[in-house]
């Protein structure tokens, strides 16, 4: 969800294949003293993720459909509009970075960015909740007139683009995160017996991340 | 990993981000290099606690 105070426009709530996401205007009326929210558009579902454009993507989607069910899904994991409202950016799960403008919904920009990686088999996410921030985002400068995108990917890899000369500031993305290794614990309850704890056999494998 | 970034409301240089690491940080576009560090957000004492990461971080608008 994101709001541009500007123009009183409010992005929100996307369907998957179906619409990116909803356009609604919200205004203030001095008379009734109330707000009122207007639908204005149902933004057309723009083909995302380069799974199905590129053979490495298709690869990339493959292997993890097969590792994790989850990963069927490529829903937007982030929408944000820049300071003038003008232009909207959105992400999806897979690093799909597409920048359209708000008044004529078309494209004027994508990137790809290879959102997901082997080494995301951190299961405590998936045990605990099904977290769309893990995966993408995507946020504009706030200074006027600059047409930079921040964008996370990769779970903490961050490339800021000039969207506008289509170019990245930075030649490697700089890592938000310290942490260069995770490890994948399994805990299996091996025995349980009554009155007492349940005695676990936990199985810890290291995997390295890339850098 | 980081779940939640936002840019600052009056200085759109800089970026702050947070995770699993419980930590808060400012990330200065202009230096390419985390600036600040704000630690001890939360306490960490075990694994799986949910206590441990910071889900979401947002700017305040100073008027």
């Amino acid at each position: 969800m994101t709001y541009n105070s500007r123009r009183g426009l409010l992005g929100a709530i996307s369907v998957q294949d179906k619409i990116t996401y909803h356009l609604f205007s919200i205004g203030y009326s001095g008379k009734t003293g109330n707000y009122s929210v207007k639908l204005l558009r149902k933004s057309k579902w723009q083909k995302q993720g380069g799974y199905d454009d590129n053979e490495e993507g298709f690869s990339l989607f493959f292997k993890c459909k097969i590792i994790c069910p989850l990963h069927e899904d490529n829903p937007i994991t982030g929408l944000d509009f820049n300071p003038t409202g003008e232009f909207a950016a959105t992400i999806d799960k897979f690093g799909t970075c597409l920048v359209s403008d708000m008044n004529t919904a078309r494209t004027t920009c994508r990137m790809n960015f290879n959102s997901i990686s082997i080494n995301l088999l951190t299961p405590p996410s998936y045990s605990r909740t099904y977290y769309l921030d893990d995966f993408a985002r995507c946020k504009w400068s706030t200074n006027i007139g600059e047409p930079l995108l921040f964008i996370k990917y990769g779970h903490c890899r961050l490339l800021v683009s000039d969207v506008e000369k289509k170019t990245l500031l930075f030649n490697q993305p700089f890592r938000l995160d310290n942490i260069g290794n995770c490890l994948l614990i399994i805990m299996v309850s091996i025995s349980r017996p009554v009155n007492s704890f349940p005695v676990l056999l936990s199985l810890i494998l290291y995997l390295p991340t890339q850098r | 990993m980081t779940y939640s970034i936002d840019i600052c409301q009056n200085n759109g240089n800089l970026l702050a981000a947070g995770g699993d690491d419980s930590e808060i940080k400012i990330f200065d576009k202009r230096e390419s290099k985390i600036v600040k560090t704000f630690g001890g957000i939360h306490d960490r004492e075990l694994f799986f606690n949910d206590l441990g990461f910071i889900s979401f971080v947002w700017w305040l608008r100073k008027n």
